[in-house]
């Protein structure tokens, strides 16, 4: 993972560590929004609501679109994809050391039973 | 993934049941000739391996495929022989940010269970709130898909 991306990573989970944000993104899930109407939604001030907002387009989880004066919202995927990429890595890695681990104690208990063997009086 | 963790970091969950026991399964993460058998993957090899066990204590482990290097480096936080070990886990990919890696070990029949938590952890994360990560991106990933 570049540097970059490791910081897109660190924005994401910031950005969803908030629960409105959360509810915000559960809110885009159904579409395009306007920002006023995101406002109304959460009774919260157009102030309020676009500094939330604002967190959620740094981390690259949504985009905004300017038509004129309105202010549409819509989720982006591509930075949940890296936060799953994130995950799967790092279960892939243990994974695949833990396969290692299992194989080295398994040919270490078959050597101690050979040499057992061959310990003993004939 | 267990999903009754209270965690709200991204973490990621593994079980897995060895036939050995919980001392050896223990001993493998501190011994350096079984660490240099085991923690690598792929076409790579462990390079480097410097282990100081104990606590406060540091390790190092450098893989190679002969072209790239992945080092991997942290503390060691608890060392409770043979059931847990706790160290922090620097890489490039976690952009030697400090996460934070829990093994757990308990006899299971004639074997051991150990249970691996990686979890990530940068300051502004430690905030309390109540959804396990993985849960929540796993649900996200579902929607959006």
């Amino acid at each position: 993972m570049s540097l970059a991306a490791a910081e897109r990573l660190d924005h994401t989970f910031h950005a969803l560590a908030d629960p409105t944000r959360r509810a915000l993104i559960g809110q885009l899930k159904l579409g395009r929004q306007r920002v006023t109407d995101l406002a109304d939604s959460y009774s919260m001030s157009l102030n309020a609501i676009s500094k939330h907002i604002k967190v959620l387009e740094r981390a690259g989880l949504v985009e905004r679109q300017v038509q004129g004066r309105e202010h549409r919202i819509q989720l982006s995927i591509n930075s949940f994809t890296e936060a799953e990429a994130w995950l799967a890595e790092t279960r892939e890695f243990w994974q695949t050391r833990l396969d290692r681990l299992d194989h080295v104690l398994e040919q270490r208990r078959l050597a101690a039973q050979k040499n057992k063997i061959t310990e003993e009086p004939r | 993934m267990n999903t009754t963790t209270e965690s709200h970091r991204p973490l990621v969950n593994i079980e897995r049941v060895f036939a050995a026991s919980p001392e050896e399964v223990f001993d493998a993460w501190l011994d350096l000739d079984l660490l240099r058998d085991w923690f690598c993957g792929g076409k790579a090899h462990v390079r480097l391996v410097e282990v100081d066990p104990q606590v406060g204590g540091a390790y190092r482990i450098v893989m190679s495929d002969g072209e790239r290097e992945w080092d991997h480096s942290g503390t060691y936080l608890e060392l409770d022989r043979p059931r847990r070990l706790v160290f922090t886990w620097h890489t490039p990919s976690t952009n030697f940010k400090e996460t934070l890696v829990t093994v757990t070990l308990e006899g299971d029949g004639d074997g051991t269970r150990l249970r691996l938590r990686h979890e990530s952890l940068p300051a502004d994360m430690v905030e309390a709130h109540h959804k396990g990560w993985a849960e929540l991106l796993e649900k996200l990933a579902m929607t959006l898909a």
